[in-house]
């Protein structure tokens, strides 16, 4: 039996190397900031104050754009080097302007390549009830058969002053042979503010004749195959 | 220092024991030589506060738009929790449904819900019928404010969550848990697998012709193998249900439906998808003798099952040993006393 202030002595030095650590961790990692601009070929979307359209012209009116973005990884020289833990976030442009991703990478980490899941992986789609993003209540959740709408895009179009009609794009299926989950992999240098653009033309170029796709189908894959190529990095 | 160790050794016994399997209080949840559960409670632990939530949000009529469906319009605890006398369902201002209500039992071992399999989680099925616009017509978002509008909801949600907010996670975690203390393990049969009691001599028959003709899809002790299989129903002409191959496409899967359970079939009629059937001597009339032929005809049924008046007798006394007055009239399976 040690003596009892000898005991106290090692107690407060654990706590006092405890807390020299974290402080160290705390230093050591940087937050970046990682946001996503929708474009319409060269035209940036702009959330503006009618609160009710994302992007308006004479041939084009986008009314809803939300998407899954999970699994981020940064890799350095083709080796990963960061992931992000519990990884899942829903960029939502329907109400807002969403707010940009916070990640807190370690200072010391370099990094030439971002990586990110387009979607949500098939485990994670059959384990229930989830909360966070990944709540059911956000709208991006099938009822009818179970599983994840990686992307909803939905507006309006028209072509060479035909009647408008309108487009409802819901994106998902984790289950083959209709899996639509994509990764995205993006050259970039480490920054503190990245921004990712992404051009919804590329997925209206490829839209079907009835423009919907609703259900887990080839057309959805690919329109999400068109989308992974959708996204870059100035 | 050894105090410490103690301590530490303690909590890393406790963590083990939480570990393995406890469903999130002491009594053992699987009933003896059951096969294990199916559901995850790890993720969704039992407990008495969140099982009480469950029960107020199943008897609620909030979770539907115009606040007069409730989960226990279609699934009723006078009758095994399903719809009883209804072929088809109907839901908010009268809209009928193409399907028939199933019977809500022994659900932590169903690896997948609804006559399709359409729902892969338990805690996700509530969702189905809550947003369809026949059934209870609502999103989850609404029925998410109305209950944050209930000063009575977020009393009991504080009280099972130990959080302000409610979410659509905990509002379906919640159902989960009340719909999985629905168990059925005490009928006679069950009884009988025991050693505690007997049939009588035309039910000890009816047993023998049921695992002779029956038991293959009708697996006990869950009298489901949870298996999608085309039961020679002939196609309905106006739902022109194609069953299991809405989901997955494949022409393989024409006209299949899970295997139902036949524990308290007695009072869980009528029978089938469609609720065609509603008497048993319906049905043991169409194994024998209403088989309709198709590709993806079972091959269980592809030679046709032959039971004499006596033997069709037999086999419905077993049946009636599946009824559990215990679950039917459980006092804490029903409307809760607010």
């Amino acid at each position: 039996m040690r003596p009892k202030n000898q005991e106290n002595k090692m107690l407060r030095g654990c706590i006092s190397f405890c807390f020299l650590l974290l402080t160290a961790y705390n230093l050591a990692s940087q937050t970046t900031s990682v946001r996503f601009q929708p474009h319409y070929n060269t035209s940036p979307l702009i959330y503006n104050d009618t609160l009710e359209y994302l992007y308006t012209n004479d041939s084009l009116k986008i009314t809803s754009l939300r998407f899954y973005i999970s699994n981020i990884k940064l890799y350095h020289q083709h080796k990963l080097v960061w992931s992000e833990s519990k990884s899942f976030h829903l960029i939502d442009y329907t109400n807002s302007q969403p707010t940009a991703l916070i990640l807190n990478i370690p200072s010391a980490i370099n990094y030439d390549t971002f990586s990110f899941d387009l979607g949500i992986d098939s485990i994670t789609n059959t384990s229930g009830a989830l909360g966070g993003d990944l709540d059911p209540s956000k709208a991006m959740y099938w009822a009818w058969q179970s599983g994840y709408i990686n992307l909803k895009f939905e507006g309006y179009i028209s072509h060479k002053g035909q009647p408008r009609q309108e487009f409802q794009f819901h994106l998902g299926g984790y289950k083959s042979p209709y899996n639509a989950l994509r990764n995205v992999t993006l050259n970039c240098s480490k920054q503190k503010e990245l921004v990712i653009d992404f051009d919804l033309m590329k997925l209206l170029a490829v839209s079907n004749s009835t423009h919907h796709i609703m259900s887990p189908c080839k057309e959805a894959m690919l329109m999400t195959d068109a989308a992974t190529k959708a996204f870059s990095i100035q | 220092m050894r105090q410490v160790f103690i301590t530490i050794s303690f909590f890393a016994v406790l963590l083990l024991l939480a570990a393995f399997g406890n469903p999130g209080n002491n009594k053992r949840y699987a009933p003896s030589g059951w096969p294990k559960p199916v559901y995850d409670f790890s993720k969704n632990p039992l407990s008495p506060q969140t099982i009480k939530l469950g029960r107020d949000l199943f008897y609620d009529p909030l979770l539907s738009a115009d606040s007069t469906i409730s989960c226990a319009s279609c699934h009723s605890p006078y009758n095994a929790f399903t719809h009883a006398d209804h072929a088809l369902s109907h839901g908010i201002k009268d809209r009928i449904g193409t399907r028939n209500s199933p019977a809500l039992m022994n659900l932590a071992w169903q690896s997948n819900f609804m006559w399709d399999g359409a729902v892969n989680h338990l805690d996700v099925q509530a969702l189905a019928p809550i947003t369809h616009p026949d059934e209870m017509g609502e999103s989850l978002a609404n029925v998410i404010k109305k209950l944050q509008r209930s000063a009575y909801y977020k009393k009991e949600f504080y009280k099972a969550y130990k959080d302000t907010a409610i979410t659509g996670e905990y509002t379906l975690k919640a159902l989960s848990q009340f719909m999985l203390t629905l168990v059925s393990s005490n009928s006679k049969y069950d009884s009988v697998m025991r050693g505690q009691t007997r049939y009588n001599e035309k039910e000890a028959k009816g047993y023998m012709l049921f695992k002779a003709n029956c038991a293959s899809c009708h697996t006990e002790p869950l009298f489901t193998n949870g298996q999608f299989e085309n039961n020679g129903l002939r196609p309905d002409s106006i739902l022109k249900d194609k069953g299991r191959m809405r989901i997955t496409q494949s022409a393989a899967d024409s006209l299949k439906f899970k295997v139902p359970t036949l524990r308290n079939i007695e009072f869980t009629y009528p029978y089938m998808h469609d609720g065609r059937f509603k008497k048993l001597s319906e049905v043991l009339k169409h194994y024998t003798q209403g088989i309709h032929q198709s590709p993806t005809l079972s091959a269980q049924l592809v030679k046709p099952i032959v039971l004499s008046p006596t033997e069709r007798v037999e086999l419905t006394a077993f049946l009636l040993t599946l009824t559990d007055i215990h679950f039917l009239f459980n006092p804490d399976y029903t409307y809760p006393k607010k």
